[in-house]
């Protein structure tokens, strides 16, 4: 999807929720739940636990619609804030620390399809591509900060680095995620100005 | 303001990852506005991120969009009833506002009372351990008050002019042994302070023995002290030549076993 396709989407989101018409959660759903489920899942762990967290998840964005502000950043930003932060909250309950087992979190395993069974249908296997063929050390900061919410000293610890260089790894972490993405994002613009040719 | 640097520092990925402070933020925020090259590098920045999301992106399993949609339903419901309950109050949504109102009230007295048992319970508990710890404190210090009074009046005995001080040294039995008689004429008072001594026998004691008159009087018989300077008091003799210690059987005798002089000492 390229950016005024994304604008497009968006505001007429924006535009519904503020209306209070349940139209809008339905486009949400059809538009961002299989990004905003695949995030959850990575966090609680099971098919299970995000049902519950995705279900919460749309109910507080229906409900807290109006605390949306488009000038901080965009609403599929807000979408994924909220899962993260619902996600990471249930981890922190009695019921997910009973249902957890003993394993440790192996970050491999969502990288892995099939562990879904049959149930998952394939992702964007292209992007997911690319995306793996980010450096190992980056995709680990990454993955800490994005899905277990670490801090910069938590991280700085878990990594082993010094805490100033934390920030700065940060930054060329992303800056090569953009590199990886940089011509997935020009294609999705050109096929965007295709379609509206 | 050197934009970038500010960009070059990082802060904008901190920023869309959630990890700045208030303070940052809104700092961020100033900047975006001010400047379009920052608000153009965090919006490709939050691309990055977004792309990176999706990579993750897993289906949710069918029927869950239907659930979530009747739950909005059901929300819904809850406000146009409020709406109606405003314009119209039906007397039954009334008399069920006070059932829940009154079950409301009955479940936060019953809360509120097994929370003030259990903190009274606590706090009896608390007062019984601070009244056992205040007792041992007590007993304590009334026994270091009794054992300081003894101190100081043995110091006022040591210091008294009047008292003399008969050492008794170490007999061939045991040359290192020692210990000291004082003796105060004008208080009729005397203490015993053993130095050294080796320990008895199970079966036995030491007793203590003046010399009056080339007689050996009883002094009594005595235990060890804990540690050397602590005072025994031990009967008032008249005119004392000399002093002796002696290893009898335990309760002591008569008169001294004399191979058995462990220490002795000349007024």
């Amino acid at each position: 999807m390229g950016n005024q396709n994304h604008k497009n989407l968006e505001s007429q989101i924006v535009s519904l929720l503020q209306k209070r018409d349940k139209q809008a959660v339905s486009i949400i759903y059809d538009n961002y739940a299989p990004a905003l489920f695949g995030v959850i899942l990575r966090i609680v762990k099971t098919q299970e636990n995000a049902e519950e967290v995705l279900q919460n998840v749309l109910l507080k964005v229906w409900n807290n619609s109006t605390s949306y502000d488009a000038t901080k950043g965009r609403l599929y930003t807000w979408l994924l804030n909220i899962s993260r932060n619902a996600a990471i909250d249930f981890t922190r309950t009695v019921k997910f620390k009973s249902s957890k087992n003993t394993d440790a979190f192996n970050p491999d395993m969502f990288n892995d399809n099939a562990a879904f069974g049959a149930s998952s249908t394939p992702k964007d296997i292209g992007l997911e591509k690319m995306i793996n063929g980010l450096d190992q050390k980056y995709k680990e900061l990454i993955d800490l900060v994005y899905f277990n919410q670490y801090t910069q000293s938590e991280v700085s610890q878990e990594l082993n680095i010094p805490l100033g260089t934390v920030k700065s790894r940060l930054r060329k972490a992303l800056s090569e995620l953009r590199n990886i993405l940089g011509d997935e994002i020009n294609l999705s613009l050109f096929a965007a100005i295709f379609l509206y040719m | 303001m050197d934009i970038k640097s500010y960009i070059e520092s990082g802060i904008l990925e901190q920023y869309l990852l959630g990890m700045t402070s208030q303070e940052e933020s809104l700092e961020v925020q100033k900047y975006a506005m001010q400047y379009p090259e920052i608000q153009q590098e965090l919006d490709n920045i939050e691309a990055a991120l977004l792309k990176y999301a999706d990579s993750y992106s897993t289906p949710p399993p069918a029927g869950l969009k239907q659930k979530i949609l009747d739950q909005l339903d059901g929300d819904s419901n809850t406000i146009e009833n409020k709406e109606s309950n405003n314009n119209t109050t039906p007397s039954k949504n009334a008399s069920n506002g006070w059932k829940i109102l009154t079950i409301l009230s009955a479940i936060i007295l019953s809360a509120l009372a097994a929370y003030h048992t259990s903190k009274t319970q606590a706090l009896v508990k608390q007062t019984e351990n601070l009244q056992l710890q205040y007792d041992t404190l007590k007993e304590d210090c009334d026994k270091k008050q009794i054992a300081q009074e003894n101190i100081n009046k043995q110091i006022a005995f040591l210091k008294d002019t009047n008292t003399q001080t008969v050492r008794m040294k170490g007999t061939p039995l045991s040359p290192i042994s020692e210990g000291v008689v004082f003796w105060n004429k004008n208080e009729q008072v005397a203490y015993l302070d053993i130095a050294s001594l080796p320990k008895p026998a199970f079966d036995k004691q030491y007793q203590l023995w003046a010399i009056v008159d080339g007689k050996p009087v009883d002094m009594g018989v005595f235990d060890l002290p804990a540690s050397h300077g602590d005072l025994q008091a031990v009967p008032f003799i008249e005119k004392p030549q000399a002093f002796a210690v002696t290893l009898e059987p335990i309760g002591g005798v008569a008169s001294p076993t004399m191979d058995q002089m462990y220490i002795l000492g000349e007024v």
